[in-house]
C-alpha cells in the first residue's frame, strides 16, 4: 500500500488489468506480476501509423510506460482533475482470459468500463481468434502483446484528444465547487506570503503587461492579436496536449508544449495551470535526460525560475557558465522583461545539474500554487500541492540514495528499478545531491497543511508515502511517528471495506516497526537489563493501546489479544483500571475459545508453594542410618574433623538457625493427609479466576489433591493487585525415593485458558543486587524456587501398656537394688516393629546442660563423668529386651534398676524404645520413632558419711587399749611383715543411719575387715579404719587426671603447673582410698534389704592436711627420723637422741652438704629453750654439717638439768623437719 | 505560549518531562497534549542528524557557530543550542544537546493556539536551555543518581519550572 509517487508517474498510461474467467486471486496477480515488469515498451517498436499528433514515428527514442493496475479505488474521487491532469484517468483496460467464452466479450468489456479509451483481451490457456484489441498470450511474446496495446492506444489517444481540442478547459476548483479540498496552509499564507507575493506579483504585473506588448521574443509566440481569455484557454489547451504527448512518449514535443503553455499563462496569471506546466516541464526534462536526447532548457524556465532563485541551486552548477551568468544583469527585477528576456540564455541539457533544475523549477511550482489560492475558483487543490510534493520526494530520495545524479538513479526514477548496491548515505561526504535535511525539510512542506481535511484515501496516500521517505532517510522515529498519526486517521474508516483490504496488506510490518521503534519489544520479564532500563512508557503505552484498538476494529482477534498481553504483561503499572477491564473484558476473554495458543500472561503467577503437616504433635519417624556408612562419608567426616573447625560450634550453640534454604526435606508419611499452601499472586486490578490447578504428572505419582474437597473451591477468585495463599488439602499416596521429591511447578489455568506449567518464581533479581542466576530456560529476571518433600512408609507403632510399678513410681533406697518389668505393644496391624533399641536416660543426663564440661576443673569433671558413665551403663538393665515385636502384639520387658551410685538429685528416668520396620531390600537406612516411657524414682537416704578424717599414728599407740577392732589389725601387719606403725594412719568415719531401721555393716580397706557395726535409726558412729600411708616412691603427681571422654577441645586451664600437680596429688590420693574402701550394709527390717554405700559421693575432696598425712614425704628430697632409746629420764641421766636422714628416691640428689639442726622446746609451753639456758645441756654443736650419702646418722647426747616434758625437733636446711617429734619428761 | 519540554536519556527514555503553562495563557489542548511526547520522540532523529553535521546549513539550526560538532572546540557551551530544529503544523520544536549526549528538547506553541506558526525567541530560550542544563549537570553530581534514570527531584523540578516562568512564558 505504500504508494511510490514517481516523479515520472504523469508520464505512465494508467491501465486497469481486470480478470475474466476463473481466475485465483494468487494466478492472477502472477500473471499481472508479468506484465508489470515490462511496463515500458519503445515507440520504434510499435507499427506506425498516420496520425501527426502521436505517431510513434515523430520521436523514435520515446517510450510508452504503462501503469497496469488491478483497482482503481480513487477514480471517482478523481474526476475533477480528469481535465486538469488526464494522466488520472483509466485509459486502457485488458482483460485477462483464461476460459473461452461465449458473447463478443470485448463488447462487454467496454460497457462494464465505458469511460477507458481502449479495450484489450488478453487470452491465457485459451485460444481465440487474434485480432486488433484480442491477443493470444501462448502465440506471441508478452513484450509484443504490450506494443500492441501501445499502439491501440496511440490510436484511440489521438480521437480522444480531438474530442479535447475544442473543449473550454476549466479547473478543478471550477469544476468541483465546493467539495474540492482547496490547500490550506498552516503557516497563514495570508500573513506570510501575500507580502512578499504582492511584492513579486506587483513586481511582474508590469512587466508581463508591458512584456505582452514589448518583449520581441515573447512576441515570437504570436498570441498578440487574441484576446486573453481566449489565449489563456489555448494555453490550457496546449498544457493538456503537452500532458498527452509524455503519455505518448513524444517528451520533445511535451517539452516544447509546456514551454510554450508556461509562458502564455505566466502572462495571464493563470498560476495553477502554470504550475501544472512547469511540473510537466520538469518531467519531460528529467525523461529526456534518462533518454539521453540531448535538448535545451525552455527560455521560459530559465527566466522564471533564475530570476526567483535564491539559493545556490540555480542551473549554473557548471562553473563553465557561471561566468556568463553572472554577467547576466539581475540587479533589479524591474528591468525591463525585453531586456532580461533577451539576455537570458538557453541552456544546454549538458551544463546543468538536472537534479537541481527540478528542484527549482519545484520551488516555483509551489510557489504559483499558492499564489493561486488567492482565487475563489482558481486555485490548487489540496491533492495536487500534496502529491506534487510526495513526487518531488520521491525523486529527492532517488538523487540522496544515489548520491548523485547519474543515469542510474535517472533509471531508477523512470523505470523504478532498485539501485544495484546500497550506497550508503554519508553525511559526512559533500554531495552534490540533496542532503538529508533538505529532503527532511521540504517533506515537512506537507505539514503546512491541514492533512486531515483531505479524504482517507488521499491521507492513507500521503501518510505511507512519507512514511517511505522517512525509512529512505533513516529517520525511524520520523516514520513510525507518520504511522501512528496513519493509524489515528484510519481509525473510523477501519469499517470502509476497500481500505481495509488495502491496509491489512502492510498492517504487520508497519505494526512491527513501531512496536521496536518505540522499544515495545523488550522483554522485561526475562532480561534483568531490560527491566532495569526505564523507556518511555507514556509512548509506548498509547502506542500499544492504539495497536489494540485498531485490531480490535480490524476484528484480528490474535493480534488484539497479543496487544492486550504484551500491554497487561509490561505496562500494567500504568493501566488504569478501568483500562485493563476493558482489556480484559473487551478482548482478551471474548477471543479466549478462538486462540487455542494464548497463554497467562504473568509468568511469575505461583510466588510460594509448601505443604504443611496437619497434626504438628505426631511424631514423625527418623531416619536412621544402620548399615556402616559407605567409604566416601566416611572420608568427609574424618577430613572434617582432622581439621579444626572453630565455626562447627556455631551450629550448635549458635542463636541463630543456621538458613535451611529449600534444600531440607520436609517429611510426611504414606497416606498422610497434609496442607498445600499456593501463594499465587496477581498484580492486575482485575479479579483472576483459577480455573484449573493440579500437579504436574511426576508430583501426581507421590501427591494428589483430595478429590472432593479441592474441586468444588475452583474457580478461585485473586482480588486485583494481592498475593492470595489458596490452602487445599493433599493425600500423599505413594513412597518417595530415597533424596526425596521437589514441586517446582504446578498445572494452572486460568480464566478458561489451557493450563500452564507455572513456576515457582521465589524472588525477583534487580540489575545491582543480581545473584547469579542459572535457570534452565535462561529467564534471569526471577529465582526459581521448589518444594522439597519426601514421602515415607508408615512404620508400626509402639505403645506402653502397663508397668509392675504403681504408676510407674517407686521409691527407692540409696544402695539397693530393684526389679521391674513393663509392657509394650505393637499398635500396628500390619508393620512389626522388627529394629529395636533400648536405651534411658536419667533426670541427672536430662538435667546436664550440654556444655557441663566447660569451665570445670579436670577432678571435678572426673568425678561427675564416672558417675554418668556409671548412669549409663549399669543404672538401668534391660534384661530380656527382644528383638522384634510383631505387629498387634506386646512384649514384657524385665529391668534391673541399681541405685548403688545414683546421686541424690536422681528423680527417675525415661524408658527409651526406639523401634522401626527394617525392610530386607532397603536395609543401611530405616525410619524409626521412640516411645519414652517415664519411671519416677524417689531415693531414700540410706547409709551416709558426713565427716571424715585421718590421723597419723604414733609409737604411743601401743599403750592404747586394745579395744578397736584396728589395733589387732595394726599389730599383726608390724608383727608380720615388719612394718612400723607410723606407716599407717587411721582413718575415722562418721557413719550415719538415715533410714528408719537399724543396719548392721561392714567397713573393708584393702585387706583390713572391720567388725560388723550396727547403727540405729538416725544415730552416727564413728568408724576407725587402718589406712597405709602412701610410701615415698609413689609419685601422685606425675599421673595426670584421666579423661573419660575423648575427643573435647581443652581450652588451658589457667591453673598453674604447681596447682596442677597439685591437684593431681589429691585426686589420686582420694582415688586410691576409694579404691580400697567399700561397705556393705543390711537393715534390719523384713525383707532385709541389703546395699552398698558409695564412698564417692560422700568424700570430700582430700585436703592439703589429710594429704601431709597419708603422703608424707611428697615434697622433701630427705626425711628425718628422730629417736631416742627413752621417753623418761632422771635429772643428770643422759638421753641419746638418733637423727636418720633418708632419701626420698624421687628427688635424689648427688653427693652434698645438709645442714642439720636440732630443736629443743619446752613441751608446757611450746617455747624454744635458749641457747644459754641451763636446763637442757648438750655436747657439742646443734647444727650439724652433714653429707647424707655418707653418714646419715646423727647423734645428739643431752643432759637435762631440770625436770620437764621436753620436746626436739629436727630440721634439714632449715626448712624440712621431721615428722614425728621426739618427746621426753625428766622427772 | 505554552511549551512541553523533556529531557530525553540515551536511550530514547525519558529523564524529565514538563509542560510549562500560565493561567493566562492557553494550555494544550488534550489530543495535543496525548501527541507532544510523539511529536518530540519523533524529533530525536533530527536531532541526531544535526549532532553530526559538520557544517548545518542555515535555516533550521540558525546558529552562526557552525553546529554542534564545532562546539568542542569552543570554551562556551553555546553550540549546544540547536535553535529551531523541526516543526509540526504549528508547534515548533528546539532542541539542545549536552556533551554527554542528553537531549533537551521543546515543543512550543503559539500562544493564539490557532494553528500558525510559532516564532521563537532565540536568546530566551537559549538562556533556558544554558540553565536548565547547568542544573541537569548538578542533577548529575549527585552520588545517588544514576546516568539516564528519571529525574523525579522536586527541587529540580520546582527550579526548571521558575527557569520557564522566567524564560518562556511570559
Amino acid at each position: 500500500m505504500i504508494e511510490s509517487y514517481s516523479l515520472v508517474g504523469p508520464a505512465k498510461i494508467r491501465t486497469l488489468v481486470v480478470p475474466i474467467g476463473k481466475w485465483t486471486r494468487k494466478s492472477f496477480l502472477e500473471k499481472v506480476k508479468l506484465f508489470q515488469e515490462r511496463f515500458d515498451i519503445r515507440l520504434v517498436d510499435i507499427t506506425p501509423f498516420d496520425d501527426a499528433t502521436f505517431n510513434p514515428q515523430g520521436f523514435p527514442q520515446g517510450r510508452l510506460m504503462f501503469d497496469f493496475r488491478t483497482s482503481h479505488v480513487e477514480e471517482e474521487h478523481m474526476l475533477f482533475l480528469h481535465d486538469f491532469e488526464p494522466y488520472r484517468k483509466t485509459f486502457v483496460i485488458i482483460g485477462l482470459v483464461n476460459q473461452k467464452l461465449d458473447g463478443n466479450v470485448l463488447e462487454t468489456l467496454r460497457q462494464t468500463y465505458p469511460d477507458a479509451i481502449s479495450h484489450n483481451l488478453i487470452y491465457i490457456d485459451a485460444d481465440s481468434t487474434p485480432s486488433k484489441y484480442t491477443f493470444n498470450y501462448s502465440s506471441a511474446s508478452i513484450e509484443t502483446i504490450i506494443c500492441d496495446i501501445g499502439r491501440n492506444f496511440l490510436e484511440a489517444l489521438s480521437h480522444y484528444y480531438s474530442s479535447y481540442k475544442h473543449v473550454t478547459l476549466r479547473s478543478p476548483g471550477a469544476i468541483g465547487g465546493n467539495s474540492v479540498l482547496k490547500t490550506t496552509l498552516t503557516r497563514q499564507p495570508a500573513s506570510v506570503t501575500t507580502t512578499t507575493a504582492t511584492r513579486k506579483i506587483s513586481g511582474l504585473d508590469p512587466t508581463v503587461s508591458s512584456g505582452v506588448v514589448r518583449s520581441p521574443s515573447l512576441k515570437s509566440l504570436g498570441r498578440t492579436t487574441i484576446p486573453p481569455e481566449q489565449q489563456r484557454s489555448k494555453a490550457r489547451q496546449i498544457k493538456i496536449l503537452g500532458n498527452f504527448q509524455l503519455l505518448a512518449g513524444r517528451y520533445m514535443d511535451a517539452l516544447q508544449s509546456f514551454a510554450e503553455a508556461a509562458s502564455i499563462l505566466h502572462k495571464h496569471h493563470d498560476y495553477i495551470w502554470l504550475g501544472n506546466a512547469l511540473e510537466g516541464l520538469s518531467i519531460s526534462i528529467v525523461l529526456l535526460a534518462y533518454l539521453q536526447v540531448p535538448f535545451q532548457i525552455p527560455a521560459i524556465a530559465t527566466h522564471l525560475c533564475q530570476l526567483k532563485a535564491t539559493s545556490q541551486s540555480g542551473y549554473s552548477a557548471s562553473p563553465s557558465k557561471r561566468d556568463s551568468i553572472s554577467t547576466t544583469p539581475m540587479q533589479s527585477p524591474r528591468n525591463s522583461m525585453s531586456s532580461i528576456a533577451s539576455k537570458v540564455r538557453i541552456l544546454d541539457v549538458q551544463d546543468v545539474i538536472i537534479s537541481n533544475v527540478v528542484k527549482s523549477i519545484s520551488e516555483r511550482i509551489l510557489y504559483y500554487y499558492e499564489l493561486s489560492l488567492t482565487h475563489n475558483s482558481e486555485y490548487t487543490p489540496q491533492l495536487v500541492y500534496c502529491e506534487h510534493i510526495l513526487r518531488m520526494l520521491q525523486f529527492m530520495i532517488s538523487c540522496y540514495k544515489g548520491q548523485s545524479f547519474d543515469q542510474q538513479v535517472l533509471r531508477n526514477i523512470v523505470l523504478n528499478t532498485p539501485f544495484e548496491e546500497i550506497k550508503s548515505p554519508n553525511n559526512f561526504v559533500e554531495t552534490e545531491s540533496f542532503s538529508k535535511l533538505e529532503i527532511y525539510r521540504f517533506a515537512n512542506k506537507l505539514f503546512e497543511l491541514q492533512l486531515k481535511e483531505m479524504d482517507i484515501v488521499s491521507q492513507i496516500k500521503v501518510y505511507t508515502a512519507l512514511a517511505s521517505v522517512y525509512d529512505s532517510l533513516g529517520f525511524q522515529r520520523k516514520r513510525c511517528f507518520i504511522l501512528r498519526i496513519l493509524f489515528v486517521s484510519l481509525m473510523p474508516h477501519l469499517d470502509n471495506v476497500d481500505i481495509n483490504a488495502k491496509w491489512k496488506e502492510n498492517y504487520g510490518e508497519m505494526i512491527h516497526a513501531l512496536l521496536e521503534v518505540y522499544g515495545i519489544r523488550r522483554t522485561p520479564e526475562n532480561s534483568v537489563q531490560d527491566a532495569s532500563n526505564c523507556s518511555w512508557v507514556t509512548l509506548q503505552k498509547s502506542v500499544l493501546m492504539l495497536c489494540v484498538t485498531m485490531a480490535s476494529k480490524d476484528r484480528d482477534k490474535e493480534r488484539t489479544a497479543e496487544f492486550s498481553l504484551l500491554l497487561l504483561k509490561r505496562y500494567s503499572h500504568v493501566l488504569t483500571q478501568t483500562e485493563e477491564h476493558r482489556l480484559l473484558n473487551d478482548y482478551i476473554l471474548p477471543s479466549i475459545s478462538s486462540l487455542p495458543d494464548l497463554q497467562y500472561w504473568d509468568p511469575f503467577l505461583v510466588r510460594n508453594l509448601e505443604i504443611l503437616q496437619l497434626d504438628v504433635n505426631r511424631e514423625m519417624p527418623r531416619k536412621k542410618q544402620i548399615a556402616p556408612i559407605n567409604i566416601n562419608g566416611f572420608n568427609e567426616n574424618s577430613s572434617d574433623s582432622a581439621v579444626f573447625n572453630p565455626f562447627r560450634q556455631n551450629s550448635v550453640n549458635g542463636v541463630t538457625e543456621l538458613s535451611q534454604g529449600g534444600h531440607r526435606n520436609v517429611t510426611f508419611l504414606l497416606g498422610e493427609t497434609a496442607e498445600l499452601i499456593v501463594t499465587l499472586q496477581n498484580p492486575f486490578k482485575f479479579n483472576i479466576e483459577i480455573t484449573e490447578l493440579s500437579f504436574v504428572p511426576e508430583d501426581e505419582l507421590y501427591v494428589k489433591f483430595l478429590k472432593d474437597l479441592s474441586f468444588n473451591e475452583l474457580p478461585l477468585l485473586i482480588p486485583g493487585n494481592s498475593m492470595r495463599s489458596i490452602h487445599l488439602p493433599v493425600a500423599f499416596i505413594n513412597e518417595t525415593a530415597e533424596e526425596g521429591q521437589s514441586i517446582d511447578k504446578l498445572r494452572i489455568g486460568v480464566f478458561g485458558l489451557p493450563p500452564q506449567l507455572m513456576r515457582i518464581v521465589v524472588s525477583e533479581n534487580l540489575l545491582h543486587s543480581r545473584e547469579e542466576s542459572n535457570n534452565d530456560d535462561g529467564n534471569e529476571r526471577c529465582n526459581y524456587g521448589c518444594f522439597r518433600y519426601q514421602v515415607i512408609p508408615e512404620g508400626p507403632e509402639l505403645e506402653f501398656v502397663s508397668s509392675t510399678l504403681n504408676d510407674n513410681a517407686c521409691m527407692l533406697l540409696d544402695g539397693t537394688k530393684k526389679m521391674f518389668s513393663f509392657i509394650v505393644r505393637n499398635k500396628s496391624l500390619d508393620q512389626s516393629a522388627n529394629y529395636l533399641v533400648f536405651s534411658h536416660l536419667t533426670s541427672v543426663e536430662k538435667s546436664l546442660k550440654p556444655d557441663y564440661w566447660k569451665k570445670m576443673p579436670q577432678d571435678d569433671l572426673y568425678e561427675i563423668e564416672t558417675q554418668l558413665k556409671w548412669l549409663q551403663h549399669s543404672c538401668v538393665r534391660f534384661l530380656n529386651a527382644p528383638h522384634a515385636i510383631e505387629a498387634n502384639s506386646t512384649a514384657e520387658i524385665n529391668v534391673e534398676l541399681n541405685m548403688a551410685r545414683v546421686p541424690f538429685q536422681f528423680s527417675g528416668f525415661d524408658i527409651l524404645i526406639e523401634y522401626g520396620m527394617q525392610n530386607s531390600t532397603n536395609s543401611n537406612v530405616i525410619y524409626t520413632k521412640v516411645l519414652h516411657v517415664p519411671i519416677e524414682i524417689t531415693l531414700k537416704r540410706s547409709v551416709e558419711i558426713p565427716n571424715m578424717n585421718v590421723i597419723p599414728l604414733t609409737e604411743s599407740f601401743n599403750e592404747v587399749e586394745n579395744v578397736m577392732d584396728c589395733v589387732p589389725y595394726l599389730m599383726n601387719k608390724v608383727k608380720k611383715n615388719g612394718e612400723q606403725i607410723s606407716d599407717y594412719a587411721l582413718m575415722l568415719l562418721d557413719m550415719r543411719n538415715s533410714w528408719l531401721h537399724d543396719v548392721s555393716l561392714n567397713v573393708q580397706y584393702d585387706d583390713f575387715i572391720g567388725n560388723s557395726i550396727s547403727i540405729e535409726s538416725m544415730h552416727t558412729v564413728r568408724v576407725v579404719i587402718p589406712i597405709r600411708r602412701f610410701s615415698a616412691t609413689l609419685n601422685l603427681k606425675a599421673k595426670e587426671i584421666p579423661h573419660l571422654v575423648t575427643g573435647r577441645q581443652f581450652v588451658s586451664s589457667g591453673l598453674t603447673e604447681e596447682q596442677t600437680s597439685d591437684m593431681r596429688e589429691k585426686f589420686w590420693c582420694r582415688e586410691r582410698i576409694l579404691e580400697g574402701i567399700s561397705c556393705e550394709w543390711k537393715l534390719q527390717d523384713t525383707v532385709g534389704t541389703t546395699g552398698t554405700v558409695d564412698f564417692r559421693q560422700f568424700l570430700e575432696k582430700i585436703d592439703t592436711r589429710l594429704l601431709d598425712i597419708l603422703s608424707p614425704h611428697r615434697g622433701s628430697s630427705y626425711a628425718v627420723d628422730l629417736s631416742s632409746h627413752k621417753n623418761m629420764i632422771e635429772v643428770g641421766e643422759i638421753l641419746q637422741i638418733k637423727a636418720t636422714v633418708k632419701f626420698n628416691t624421687l628427688h635424689a640428689k648427688n653427693d652434698e652438704t645438709v645442714s642439720l639442726s636440732f630443736l629443743l622446746f619446752n613441751r608446757r609451753t611450746g617455747k624454744t629453750i635458749p641457747k644459754a639456758s641451763n636446763a637442757v645441756l648438750y655436747n657439742g654443736k646443734l647444727t650439724r654439717q652433714i653429707r647424707p650419702m655418707h653418714n646419715s646418722e646423727v647423734t645428739l647426747d643431752l643432759l637435762p638439768l631440770e625436770r620437764g616434758e621436753y620436746e626436739i625437733a629436727c630440721c634439714l636446711n632449715s626448712s624440712e623437719f621431721n615428722d614425728v617429734p621426739v618427746y621426753f619428761r625428766v622427772m | 505560549m505554552p511549551c512541553y519540554f523533556a529531557i530525553i536519556g540515551s536511550r530514547d527514555n525519558p529523564i524529565y518531562e514538563a509542560e510549562f503553562t500560565s493561567p493566562h495563557l492557553n494550555s494544550f489542548p488534550s489530543e495535543l497534549k496525548e501527541l507532544n511526547p510523539f511529536i518530540l520522540h519523533a524529533s530525536l532523529d533530527i536531532i541526531e542528524d544535526l549532532q553530526w553535521q559538520s557544517n548545518p546549513q542555515s535555516g533550521v539550526g540558525t546558529n552562526t557557530s557552525g553546529g554542534f560538532l564545532r562546539s568542542r572546540h569552543s570554551n562556551n557551551n553555546d553550540n549546544c543550542y540547536l535553535s529551531k530544529i523541526d516543526h509540526f503544523y504549528g508547534l515548533a520544536i528546539t532542541g539542545y544537546l549536552s556533551y554527554g549526549n542528553m537531549k533537551f528538547v521543546m515543543i512550543h506553541s503559539n500562544s493564539a493556539g490557532n494553528g500558525g506558526t510559532t516564532q521563537i525567541d532565540d536568546p530566551q530560550v537559549r538562556a533556558f536551555y544554558q540553565e536548565v542544563h547547568e542544573l541537569y549537570v548538578k542533577a548529575l553530581l549527585n552520588p545517588f543518581y544514576k546516568l539516564n534514570d528519571p529525574i523525579t527531584s522536586p527541587v529540580f523540578d520546582s527550579k526548571v519550572r521558575s527557569l520557564a516562568k522566567k524564560y518562556l512564558t511570559k
